[in-house]
């Protein structure tokens, strides 16, 4: 951040994930400490890891959120939907609800991952396409001159949603937003990217407001059995205590939806409204490195510091997964980041209680640490059995940090795929 | 203000794996589009499309990154090509902190394809479909076959695979659909211009030629259907215009701070003058009937550049042959630039290539700065109708000679979203 560079406030935050939606339901998760993780039902019981955690929302409560006449459901994913819900919960708590106008300086970033269309559907479709050729007794081909019939599994519709750049067209509808509108994709990280990118585009002048953050959906069974592939399930212990962050015998973690976007905003346009500002943009740190290497502890440490590099934070908001090697990972980059002043700090992360929600995992869990650090929440401390990596962390996770103005939170996001991101605030401002 | 440049450009798209020899067939009016090879396309509603149809030379692997699909090969590719026409070495250590990647890369090549193995495997357990799938599925999933096709579908590791290729230590995947190449180029010039970055590799790759996105689009009623003569199917701006067509490949552009370029002795080719973005916040498939959304990037590139109507040269512009984008850019034009519309030659890079949706904005962006530097400007081929609503100069079937030191390059998505691009002569 430069200078010369207009200072980033954020006036409002917006959650949606199987706690509910809104800041009472981060409140009341935080406290209360309860876990939303259930065993899934019906298809989803049949699929690795076969448990995770969805928002209940009655289809009706949409409209609480959003405009269901101007934005339909039938071109929306639920990985949009659950943006929209989110982006509505955000509009108000910024004191800003859509009302019709149209703002030509303010714009909407989301990250997101792409997520293949409805299973079932895409089999029915390979069914019909697919058949053994006359005479042979094994091997398939597909046969183009089926696909007429084939396609007749999809509508327009179908491929509307689906175009990745949908969740960010949507909030930009949502809000009357002129502004720079964008998806970012390509890792779990990339909500977080959506965010430091929202806020280079204010102190660039692009907008004078962004709204940023991420959704996810993750209950497509492809997506799910790509995710066993790589490892991140976990598989042992009763669903309501099997996602153990730092625990030394953690073997994994469970999925979850949900969608968590701030409003960031110019400081100046802020009080110029009389905006309340909840915190203000320290830094943003973004680390790429190819998965596995020698390097993969230094990079994450890079990313931290380049978040927050003057300072410690009171309130930190990691991932933890409870995945036995990225939570060690994690760890060690946090201690080696801020050292003993990691000590003072309290940690925040609603893994255990919401699952993993990929790109909007990072935003989710910065929203519950930023309103611990605000002192709007006190997150219900837990004590965790850690082994000697994660040891700091795990420490971390049964105490409080410092809450109030001036209180520094550091959010980050550590992605398989080796791209990394921190976001640090300062509350008040 | 820092300066960016362009120092580097590299493509593998239909018409070659060259940019140098790309921009003069394209100068030429040389047509890439006809009749789909990559699956019989036969009963299908569009059966044209725009493919790369030569060996494309590409490493097999990079670091730990398989080049397996011909996705990842376009885009090893054009950013091998990129790199050594900028004449830059991966970088190690320290210097990758200051290198980015901003890549669009939408979808990749696998869709249906990529369910193959699985309807390999559930084909013939039919007395509970859904359950015989599953049942299939995961009794011996998650296999690599899955794994891979995922990692095909999302294509994540393009843009991973670039930042090896670089040396880069910080990576950016873009989706704002048919915009998404140029938000990359101008996410890639605002990032050295708050000094973020040193080097960006910008662009795009994308592979959509598929079984299901072809149909898919059509559906939409994007494509033209004009299967008897695919050369004469993508037709900006011409009345009998009747949608796109789908076209396949990766372009990039090395962009550098000025003095990063000075500094290492880089020719420059051109200077990223100003960029603008904006969101038309109106329909998901339709632009702003009145191109307010168009307009508005429009200027606020040409704001960010600091030049007025006036200065532009040449429009390189969106342009994808829909009965809507084209009325409605012509008609956004017209408010951005006045009077001064009328008298710039603006034309169409698709009507000879199609539309290469995520890598749309990259390829004719390197284009818009070989017309620069060559003096020539590409014509709007198959253009034989006038249409009453699009009544600017559309440099008509013949490419033009012309001095243009400052290009508007336009790129406009699906959901509204909207990215101009000002490329201007570099004067040092």
């Amino acid at each position: 951040m430069t200078a010369a560079s207009p200072r980033v406030v954020v006036t409002g935050v917006g959650f949606a994930s199987a706690l509910g939606v809104g800041r009472d339901a981060v409140r009341t998760g935080l406290e209360q400490g309860s876990t939303c993780l259930l065993d899934l039902e019906e298809r989803l019981a049949r699929v690795p890891p076969g448990a995770g955690a969805v928002l209940d929302l009655p289809r009706k409560e949409f409209r609480n959120y959003f405009d269901t006449r101007v934005l339909r459901l039938s071109t929306m994913t639920r990985q949009t939907t659950l943006g929209c819900i989110a982006a509505g919960d955000l509009l108000v708590d910024a004191g800003c609800p859509p009302n019709g106008t149209e703002y030509a300086d303010k714009g909407a970033y989301l990250g997101s991952f792409i997520v293949p269309p409805d299973f079932a559907k895409q089999v029915k479709a390979v069914r019909i396409l697919a058949h053994r050729p006359d005479g042979e007794d094994t091997g398939y081909v597909l046969d183009d001159a089926r696909l007429d019939e084939a396609m007749k599994m999809a509508s327009a519709f179908d491929f509307l949603r689906a175009l990745p750049n949908m969740p960010s067209a949507h909030l930009s509808i949502q809000a009357g937003y002129q502004g720079p509108a964008c998806t970012y994709l390509g890792s779990d990280s990339s909500g977080m990217q959506a965010m430091g990118m929202a806020v280079g585009a204010i102190q660039s002048g692009l907008a004078t407001a962004m709204i940023a953050g991420g959704a996810f959906f993750p209950f497509q069974e492809v997506h799910l059995a790509w995710q066993e592939s790589r490892g991140l399930w976990a598989d042992a212990g009763p669903v309501a205590q099997r996602v153990r962050p730092y625990a030394a015998d953690r073997t994994g973690t469970l999925p979850g939806e949900g969608a968590a976007l701030f409003y960031f905003e110019e400081r100046e346009a802020a009080l110029a409204r009389g905006a309340t500002i909840l915190a203000e943009v320290v830094g943003f740190g973004q680390r790429f490195v190819t998965p596995g290497g020698d390097d993969d502890l230094s990079v994450r440490v890079d990313t931290l510091r380049a978040a927050l590099p003057d300072a410690a934070p009171d309130w930190i908001a990691p991932l933890g997964l409870g995945h036995p090697e990225l939570d060690a990972l994690e760890a060690q980059a946090y201690q080696r980041a801020f050292g003993d002043s990691l000590g003072q700090s309290g940690l925040v992360t609603l893994v255990p209680q919401i699952g993993y929600c990929g790109p909007a995992a990072g935003p989710l869990n910065l929203v519950a640490a930023l309103l611990a650090a605000a002192g709007e929440a006190s997150p219900k401390r837990t004590e965790v059995l850690a082994d000697e990596n994660c040891s700091a962390l795990a420490r971390a996770m049964g105490q409080a940090g410092k809450s109030g103005p001036g209180s520094v939170v550091l959010g980050s996001s550590f992605s398989l795929d080796g791209v990394h991101a921190a976001l640090a605030l300062r509350v008040g401002g | 203000m820092t300066k960016v440049v362009v120092t580097g450009l590299g493509a593998v798209v239909p018409h070659g794996d060259d940019i140098d020899n790309v921009y003069e067939r394209v100068i030429r009016g040389e047509n890439e589009c006809g009749r789909i090879t990559r699956f019989d396309p036969t009963g299908y509603a569009c059966q044209i499309g725009s493919e790369v149809r030569y060996s494309v030379e590409a490493p097999s692997q990079v670091g730990p990154y398989s080049v397996h699909n011909h996705a990842l090969k376009f885009t090893a590719g054009a950013a091998d090509r990129a790199l050594r026409y900028a004449g830059l070495e991966a970088a190690t250590g320290d210097a990758m902190d200051r290198r980015s990647i901003v890549l669009s890369t939408g979808v990749g090549p696998a869709n249906i394809d990529f369910l193959g193995p699985i309807a390999l495997r559930v084909h013939g357990l039919d007395s509970d479909p859904y359950k015989s799938d599953l049942e299939a599925f995961y009794g011996q999933a998650p296999e690599q076959a899955e794994a891979q096709g995922l990692d095909e579908f999302h294509l994540d590791t393009a843009a991973p695979l670039c930042a090896v290729q670089l040396g880069a230590a910080h990576v950016y995947n873009t989706a704002s659909a048919c915009a998404s190449g140029s938000h990359a180029v101008a996410d890639a010039a605002a990032m050295i211009a708050r000094g973020e970055s040193d080097v960006v590799l910008a662009g795009g790759v994308c592979t959509p030629v598929t079984r299901v996105l072809v149909p898919g689009f059509a559906m939409l009623q994007a494509l033209s259907t004009r299967n008897d003569d695919p050369a004469h199917a993508s037709r900006p701006f011409d009345s009998g215009r009747d949608g796109f067509v789908m076209g396949e490949g990766a372009a990039m552009l090395v962009l550098e701070s000025e003095d990063h370029a000075k500094a290492r002795g880089a020719t420059i080719l051109a200077e990223v003058a100003g960029w603008g973005y904006s969101c038309d916040s109106y329909r998901l498939t339709d632009p702003h009937p009145e191109g307010v959304g168009m307009a508005l990037c429009m200027t606020r590139a040409m704001e960010c550049a600091g030049v007025g109507p006036e200065a532009i040269d040449h429009v390189n512009a969106h342009g994808t042959s829909t009965p809507y984008n084209d009325a409605a850019e012509t008609l956004a034009i017209k408010k951005a630039l006045g009077e001064r519309a009328y008298k710039v030659p603006v034309s169409s890079n698709k009507s000879m290539f199609g539309h290469l949706i995520h890598a749309a904005g990259s390829l004719e962006g390197c284009l818009a700065v070989k017309t620069i530097l060559g003096g020539v400007i590409p014509p709007t081929i198959n253009y034989e109708t006038p249409d009453p609503d699009c009544d600017l100069d559309y440099v008509p079937n013949d490419g033009r000679e012309a001095q243009v030191d400052t290009v508007l390059k336009n790129s406009f998505g699906f959901g509204g979203m909207n990215v101009s691009v000002v490329y201007r002569r570099y004067t040092g």
